[in-house]
């Protein structure tokens, strides 16, 4: 038993399952087979997007501009769409301006040595702006039949955006846990000037992070976009980042960097996404989601820091 | 960039006070030739009245940030103080005793921020979109995102009433930002925040608060917050639950294009204010010439960039 709570994604799997119980005590709606595969279905992108996040938190960093990249891919693919391109080019491009996003982000980030926070901030707004402008303020809708694969095809049996999204999470652990570029990460957010002296180079370790999460974004957004169907560039993943910062953070991830997983990244994803289904099930009013996301991200940073008490405490003894 | 750099005057390229002014009279002189309508009384008296929210909250955020923090959940404890008021003078208080209320919850805001910042030490940017995220989210739930107006007319005085043909919260904003430079500039408190931008374990070993004084300047910019959003109800005549959204953006462009350094330590309110002209000219040109407001966003990003990327600017 003890051995088992000090798994490190032990506190998240406890909270997830006593939220799952307490709700299922308020509604009897929120136990079924349906609103479990209803909650996976509409966080895909969340999970997807997570990824990235997590790695670019594992730096000890945070990119709050994974909204507006998701609104600029998904505008651009939609564009892309309605000139009559195949629906894979469009994709593969879109993916690719996600790419494009996350180079300039880690541009002025890795080799300008701005704070990423500015960065992203900054970026945040240029990218929505581009974003708009190049849709002219209208939905992008009347996607071709083809595309909507991408987000509602099954593939063998199992939906077609569930399929790449487990894929793409056994592809990043594996590279997290096991190559040399995922060591580097954890390494480099653990302890910068260690690292460098190692030999690791820092730069390149950051910039490739910011182009992992741009790409990722991209494929988030063309799932987004299929599945959804419209999509409007003012709105788009307007709150994306935030909650999925939160759910990094819940999942076990310090922003002190250098601790996390995407195993606890994808507990925390499903733990926002019962909370956010739940509070709709039970009938509380939607403006309560927000307010819950905000509460979570502080519920995280208070349990953030209480563990790292803990921990220096363990390692320094009790001097201090 | 560099060359170009170099054959600069040295007085330029030391003082760059010089440098903004600069560039705020080469926004002026633009604009005044791209707009018939930009160089006159009218339209400065009227950019001085809506330039007031962002510098008011900018005073404590430059403050925040040579302390080497950062407060982003200022456009939303605008808007949370802004509904509160709304809320209480719908339910018959009398319109002062709102404003007090109004100042209080941004007080209160300000001081859970500082707090988990200050006492418990946790990551300021974590804890302020905390806040961002939940108190939007809270505005939401207290008026259900309806406007709240009918406010009675005595208290429009606040945004709208001139004096001497001067915008009233104008003069209040200057009053303000010449009281909080000499208290930045001539007391211990203002040496103190310096300090701890500049080396927190060394005033800390020094027999001073650091808890205590990073506490104040959460509290401050959530009253100051709150200030902003009586004001801008005051201006606009109505209490609206997505007031301020973005503000932020403006607020930390106007600092840190006025040299504030976003490691802290460095900067100074002349700076910013010099930078809160800058910001609110540009603004105003492109609304003159019909940009956009999400154009306007993307130039405002790229000069925060630009701002911080270029080290000669910001007095590195």
């Amino acid at each position: 038993m003890k051995r088992l709570l000090s798994v490190h994604e032990a506190p998240i799997l406890i909270f997830t399952l006593l939220v799952i119980v307490l709700f299922s005590l308020v509604t009897p709606d929120f136990l079924q087979l349906d609103n479990f595969r209803l909650i996976l279905d509409q966080n895909i992108s969340m999970f997807i997007v997570a990824i990235g996040m997590t790695m670019v938190i594992l730096l000890g960093g945070m990119d709050l501009s994974v909204g507006s990249v998701l609104a600029v891919t998904a505008t651009s693919v939609g564009i892309f769409l309605n000139h009559g391109m195949p629906p894979w080019v469009a994709a593969m491009l879109g993916i690719g301006i996600g790419v494009l996003c996350g180079m300039v982000n880690g541009y002025f980030i890795a080799y300008r040595k701005i704070p990423d926070i500015i960065v992203t901030l900054a970026t945040m707004y240029i990218f929505r702006g581009i974003a708009v402008g190049i849709s002219g303020g209208t939905w992008m809708n009347n996607f071709p039949p083809g595309f909507r694969f991408f987000g509602q095809g099954t593939f063998l049996g199992i939906s077609f955006p569930l399929l790449v999204a487990i894929l793409l999470i056994a592809i990043f652990v594996y590279l997290l846990l096991y190559s040399r570029a995922g060591r580097r990460i954890y390494a480099v957010g653990g302890n910068s000037s260690a690292a460098k002296l190692a030999g690791i180079n820092a730069a390149r370790t950051k910039f490739m992070v910011y182009v992992f999460t741009g790409m990722l974004v991209g494929i988030a957004s063309v799932i987004f976009a299929a599945k959804v169907g419209s999509v409007q560039a003012s709105t788009a993943g307007n709150s994306l980042s935030f909650e999925v910062m939160a759910a990094v953070l819940i999942g076990g991830g310090s922003i002190f960097g250098g601790v996390g997983t995407i195993a606890g990244t994808m507990l925390g994803v499903l733990f926002m996404g019962i909370v956010k289904n739940g509070l709709i099930i039970a009938k509380v009013s939607p403006f309560w989601v927000d307010a819950a996301t905000g509460f979570l991200i502080i519920l995280a940073i208070v349990i953030n820091t209480l563990q790292r008490a803990r921990q220096s405490k363990r390692k320094d003894g009790d001097l201090i | 960039m560099r060359v170009w750099i170099d054959r600069l005057p040295l007085a330029l390229r030391t003082n760059k006070l010089i440098v903004q002014l600069l560039l705020l009279l080469f926004i002026l002189v633009l604009f005044s030739f791209l707009s018939p309508y930009f160089l006159s009384v009218t339209n400065f008296m009227n950019v001085l009245n809506q330039m007031v929210e962002v510098g008011l909250i900018a005073i404590p955020m430059t403050l925040i940030i040579i302390s080497g923090a950062m407060d982003l959940s200022v456009g939303s404890i605008l808007a949370f103080s802004a509904v509160a008021m709304g809320v209480g003078f719908e339910n018959g208080l009398n319109i002062w005793l709102c404003v007090l209320i109004g100042l209080f919850t941004g007080l209160v805001c300000g001081a859970i921020n500082g707090y988990l910042i200050a006492r418990h030490r946790m990551q300021a940017i974590v804890v302020t979109i905390g806040m961002l995220v939940m108190l939007r989210g809270l505005v939401y739930v207290m008026n259900e995102g309806r406007p709240i107006s009918g406010f009675p007319d005595s208290f429009y005085f606040l945004g709208q009433q001139y004096i001497a043909g001067i915008p009233f919260n104008a003069i209040v904003l200057v009053i303000l930002f010449l009281i909080a430079n000499f208290f930045m500039n001539k007391t211990r408190f203002g040496s103190y925040v310096y300090g701890i931008g500049n080396n927190e374990e060394v005033v800390r070993y020094s027999g001073i608060s650091v808890t205590r004084i990073r506490f104040i300047l959460f509290m401050l910019s959530g009253l100051f917050s709150a200030i902003a959003g009586v004001f801008l109800v005051s201006r606009l005549a109505s209490a609206e639950a997505t007031s301020g959204t973005n503000i932020e953006l403006d607020v930390i462009t106007a600092t840190l294009i006025g040299g504030t350094h976003i490691f802290g330590g460095r900067g100074s309110l002349t700076g910013t204010f010099v930078g809160l002209l800058i910001i609110v000219f540009l603004r105003n040109g492109l609304n003159l010439l019909g940009v956009s407001v999400l154009y306007q966003a993307v130039i405002l990003g790229a000069l925060l960039l630009l701002a911080v990327s270029n080290k000669k600017f910001s007095g590195e």
